[in-house]
């Protein structure tokens, strides 16, 4: 989108203008005519994760009550301190406040998925995970089947891939 | 190198560590691009991230994070390690003020450290924000050999390491503005003409537009001293390394050419004037008698500038960007062997330099 104003550079600022009490005169300017109308922008030391946050939960209204006092039983971080702070207790946090998570790094980056490099370790560590739920439903399923023949060839296998790690 | 290197390596802990290559002034585009940084940041699954670790427990991590270290075949100049708990305030402030770790990790408490690599291209942060924090830093604007070097590291460690992430997040951190590469990309810039042409805000406003930050000479929230300036990515995920890579390879070299145009400009117009500026600077580095840093960092930026310009050849560039660094409060203190209040360190500052110039003018 390029500046209404200038119509040279990126249009980075959405000015809204209420013109009487119905109307509303929405504008895409540049950040240099923002400016020059005498928009305060907020500068980079006002940019912080808590006031993203801020941001993104005035825009969806008031969060549930029962995740708001949602607590990491892994590091024991809640979100309320996570919201004060800006720091994750854990890794896995980013599974645990997911639904707070996604819509803040939209926010930050304009993305909400990696598309960089894949360490190997990592890489080989999740597959095996991943094999290892597979074939752990599967002998679930084969022993509800009364298929015991199958089950023991999973049990063989899910054994196999354990020992590899 | 300067002749001067053994005065300038610093011991912290019994160990040595060099001044750094990046103020050798070398490296493409060194007339305006100080230096060029690539740090990654990473976690590993094992442990909560540093601020949930207390007690014993930290030490646990450290001890472990420092194994993995050591086990990693870092190339035969491997990393040495400095305990930061036990080292002295004012040897930590040292490796604040020569980049090596950040200010938090120095004003840190608990079980935390650094390791530095013998030439301090590499080092490795341990227990800051996150785990671990890769850092190289290289004179002049080097991003492919910076990121290659670090990119070795980070293999290195992976291999003694169970990093945490996730195919979807990338690497996993403590804040969720360095998740995805863990990449922070930073290119220091010394844009004295577009300071003085009063055309350095219209610079950042561009460079702003298109997800880059600008900070001063010690990093975020630090003010830029001597028309320093350093330029980094703002996004860690979404994108790749090389997609962050290749937009500071586009970006930066607009910068440096904004820079050298003006530098152009102020010579055709008003040579003299630029002359007067930079045997000024060169004249008070010389004779004062009390010195604060700001004045310091204004002066020896001039005379940077008149050097890179060819107005100057008498003071070499090495030692121009040196005195950036042993200038600053910690090391003079270092230097002086105790605690000095302001007035005494202007005093110290100004004899300090006085004695540098003197050996080579």
């Amino acid at each position: 989108m390029i500046c209404e104003s200038c119509r040279e550079n990126l249009a980075t600022v959405y000015v809204s203008e209420v013109l009487d009490t119905k109307k509303k005169k929405v504008m895409r300017l540049c950040e240099a005519c923002a400016r020059d109308r005498g928009v305060e922008l907020p500068t980079a030391a006002d940019y912080s994760v808590k006031d993203l946050f801020a941001q993104a939960a005035a825009e969806k209204g008031s969060p549930e009550p029962r995740r708001e006092s949602l607590v990491c039983p892994d590091c024991g971080i809640g979100l309320e301190e996570f919201r004060r702070t800006g720091r994750l207790g854990c890794a896995r946090d980013y599974d645990h406040f997911r639904a707070e998570l996604l819509p803040l790094l939209e926010r930050i980056h304009g993305a909400e998925r990696h598309l960089g490099q894949v360490p190997q370790r990592a890489a080989r560590r999740l597959a095996r995970d991943e094999e290892l739920a597979a074939l752990q439903k599967a002998i679930a399923a084969a022993v509800a089947a009364e298929d015991y023949e199958e089950a023991a060839r999973l049990r063989d296998r899910i054994q196999h891939v354990e020992g590899e790690g | 190198m300067s002749g001067a290197e053994s005065e300038l390596a610093l011991e912290v802990c019994g160990q040595r560590v060099g001044l750094g290559e990046w103020l050798a002034g070398s490296g493409p585009e060194s007339d305006i691009v100080m230096s060029t940084r690539v740090r990654l940041a990473r976690n590993v699954v094992e442990f909560p991230f540093p601020n949930r670790v207390e007690g014993d427990r930290c030490a646990d991590l450290e001890r472990f994070l420092r194994d993995g270290i050591a086990r990693a075949d870092l190339g035969p100049d491997a990393p040495r390690y400095l305990d930061l708990d036990l080292a002295p305030d004012l040897d930590r402030q040292c490796l604040v003020e020569r980049h090596l770790i950040s200010k938090d990790h120095a004003a840190a408490r608990g079980q935390r450290g650094v390791a530095i690599e013998p030439g301090a291209t590499l080092s490795i942060m341990v227990n800051e924000e996150d785990h671990l924090r890769l850092q190289v830093l290289r004179s002049g604007f080097l991003l492919d050999e910076a990121w290659t070097q670090i990119e070795a590291a980070d293999q290195a460690l992976e291999e003694q390491l169970n990093y945490a992430f996730s195919p979807e997040l990338g690497y996993l951190t403590s804040c969720p503005t360095n998740v995805g590469t863990g990449l922070r990309i930073s290119v220091m810039l010394h844009l004295p003409a577009l300071v003085m042409t009063k055309l350095i805000e219209k610079v950042f406003h561009a460079v702003s537009n298109v997800n880059l930050a600008v900070r001063g000479f010690y990093g975020e929230g630090t003010e830029a001293l001597g028309e320093f300036y350093q330029i980094s990515n703002q996004v860690t995920l979404g994108q790749s390394e090389v997609g962050i890579l290749q937009a500071m390879a586009e970006r930066v070299p607009q910068i440096i050419r904004y820079e050298r145009n003006m530098r152009e400009k102020l010579i055709s117009e008003n040579r003299v004037g630029l002359e007067d500026r930079v045997w000024r600077a060169l004249g008070l580095l010389e004779r004062s008698r009390l010195m604060t840093s700001q004045e310091a960092m204004s002066y020896l930026s001039a005379v940077r500038l008149g050097i890179n310009l060819g107005l100057l050849d008498t003071v070499p560039i090495s030692l121009v960007n040196e005195l950036f660094i042993l200038t600053q409060p910690a090391h003079l203190q270092k230097r002086a062997g105790q605690p000095l209040e302001t007035p005494a360190r202007d005093e110290l500052r100004a004899t300090y330099v006085r004695e540098r110039l003197r050996a080579v003018l």
